[in-house]
């Protein structure tokens, strides 16, 4: 007799088939029990934890800086959603939300540099000011660079712009889309930041030699006797003078006066430095033209005081040799 | 960065002097040089010298307003004109266009000038002075009785009674726009009669006026077209 002949071997595969389809379902749910199980778990650990720690949190960002290298090694995204765990007992992502909010709300208050660009330090600034006087028990709740480039990483999932770029060391949000037209843009605000802060550097250093030269006089008439407390005033001159000039260039620079923030080229000096052809500086700067960055100086010809005739020839001729080439003004206020 | 840089500022840099060719630009720069005119008028009112008109300033495109000579620059007058016209456009209460004498096309832009009455009231309160003192005076009793009969006054009876002062000695003069130095000298200035004929010349032409259906005549006692005219006429017919 053969085996497996007959209705019995069916039924008696269909049989072996359902148990075990019933002993995987039960292995299934024994193990989404566990999990179930540790997830209770680590939410009680979580909430333990926020009790204790949830303003150090807020208010600490060495702390939250540590949580953001924990989670970045365990391949978490800490503020992926608000339902995120993270994000909604530890209170990272009101936090992280919130903040991000401010910082556009910022941005777009805030004076753009060149049509898009907010220097960083000045958003940082800004809303250091503002969570300060929300802490509670006049505790202050300090706000770092990295918790404001994790905030502006969040926007992205919004679409372009909010990019952090580095122009001249110094970081800068850039307010708009960084499209491919505008890739050159960064290349040449490196060199235009550049001699700006060449340019603020020297009026601050003109500043601080006339403060000096000024001390030097009042105090020149104070007998020899007197001699070491001179030197003593002198002293503390000198020293801010110096503090002053390693300043970041882009913090207080209210006090500076328009023409010197702001940084004259002509195409020919743009050409040389970027070493770019001709029709790239010209796009670049046609563009920026366009948007309202850039300002173009064109003196006219002064019409003939009526003075000696060789005078005027020559300069007839500096006027001609100088309107050959427009100067691009950039205004960066 | 943080704060905004006003138009005093903006007077040292080389390139507000030149018309910019971006459309951003342009409008900033006339709404800057607006401001900067408006500043320097109410800058210098409450300085006015005797004899001068305290209200009542005239600005050409070629005026030194428009000059820097510490950057050594000049904005051109047809870039000037712009300025002025926008700055008509602006404040239409406070500045009016003064037509041009002739129909000469070369040069126009060198001839345009706008006066600026930096009063509050701006130039509806003067018109209004000038009104009350006309029907004052016994012309009539109705602006419509007026534009029918009509008036003829020489410019001496308009200056010595202070037409344009009528029953508003104490208005205020507008306020400064900014707290920065002016670095341009006081021009613009008109002498009382200058700035009575200045005014009524802008206002045959101006479309907002209040004395808008009044006719305004200048004239010449033997009916010729020397200018500066003799008399003026307020309302009436205009005989043909």
């Amino acid at each position: 007799m053969r085996r497996g002949i007959g209705v019995a071997h069916v039924q008696r595969k269909n049989e072996t088939q359902r148990q075990m389809t019933d002993l995987g379902a039960q292995i299934t749910a024994e193990r989404l029990g566990q999990i179930a199980d540790q997830l209770e778990g680590f939410e009680e650990a979580l909430r333990s934890l926020a009790r204790k720690h949830r303003d150090e949190i807020r208010e600490d960002p060495i702390i939250r800086a540590r949580f953001r290298q924990m989670a970045d090694s365990l391949g978490i995204d800490l503020i992926s959603s608000k339902k995120n765990i993270f994000a909604g007992i530890l209170g990272l992502g009101d936090f992280y939300y919130g903040l991000a909010g401010k910082v556009v709300e910022s941005c777009m208050k805030e004076r753009k540099f060149c049509g898009s660009y907010v220097p960083l330090n000045r958003i940082v600034h800004i809303m250091k000011r503002q969570y300060g006087s929300q802490g509670n028990d006049g505790s202050l709740c300090a706000i770092t660079e990295a918790d404001i480039c994790m905030a502006l990483d969040k926007l992205h999932v919004l679409g372009e712009g909010y990019n952090v770029v580095k122009l001249a060391g110094v970081s800068y949000i850039q307010t708009t889309p960084d499209g491919t037209r505008s890739a050159d843009d960064a290349p040449l605000l490196d060199c235009l930041l550049k001699k700006r802060a060449q340019q603020i550097s020297h009026y601050r250093s003109a500043q601080v030699k006339s403060e000096y030269v000024s001390n030097k006089a009042v105090l020149g008439g104070v007998n020899s006797g007197r001699v070491g407390v001179s030197h003593a005033l002198l002293g503390p001159a000198l020293y801010r003078g110096s503090a002053d000039v390693e300043t970041d260039v882009e913090t207080g620079t209210t006090d500076i006066p328009l023409d010197v923030q702001c940084v004259a080229f002509r195409q020919s000096e743009l050409e040389a430095s970027l070493m770019w052809r001709s029709h790239r500086v010209q796009a670049v700067l046609e563009r920026m033209v366009q948007n309202g960055s850039v300002w173009i100086d064109q003196p006219s010809t002064i019409r003939g005081d009526d003075t000696e005739e060789a005078p005027r020839k020559s300069l007839k001729r500096a006027t001609e040799m100088q309107q050959a080439e427009a100067v691009y003004w950039f205004i960066i206020v | 960065m943080s704060s905004e840089p006003d138009h005093w500022s903006f007077f040292q840099l080389p390139p507000f002097f030149t018309l910019q060719p971006g459309p951003t630009a342009l409008a900033r720069q006339k709404s800057l040089w607006g401001n900067l005119i408006m500043d320097h008028a109410a800058h210098y009112a409450p300085q006015t010298k005797p004899g001068f008109c305290p209200f009542l300033r005239l600005y050409k495109s070629t005026s030194d307003v428009f000059r820097n000579p510490s950057v050594n620059r000049r904005l051109p007058p047809g870039a000037a004109r712009q300025m002025l016209e926008s700055l008509v456009t602006q404040s239409p209460n406070h500045c009016a266009v003064l037509p041009t004498g002739g129909n000469t096309d070369e040069n126009n832009d060198e001839n345009f000038a706008v006066l600026l009455a930096c009063n509050v009231g701006g130039l509806k309160e003067i018109e209004q002075a000038l009104l009350s003192w006309i029907l004052d005076r016994g012309a009539g009793t109705t602006t419509a009785h007026l534009a029918q009969k009509g008036v003829v006054m020489t410019f001496d009876e308009l200056v010595e009674n202070k037409c344009l002062t009528y029953r508003r000695d104490r208005e205020p003069f507008l306020s400064r726009r900014s707290t920065a130095p002016v670095n341009v000298g006081d021009v613009g200035a008109l002498s009382e009669e200058q700035a009575i004929r200045t005014l009524l010349d802008c206002l045959k032409n101006r479309p907002l006026s209040a004395l808008r259906p009044i006719r305004i005549t200048l004239f010449n006692m033997d009916g010729s077209e020397r200018q500066p005219y003799e008399g003026v006429k307020f309302g009436g017919i205009i005989s043909s």
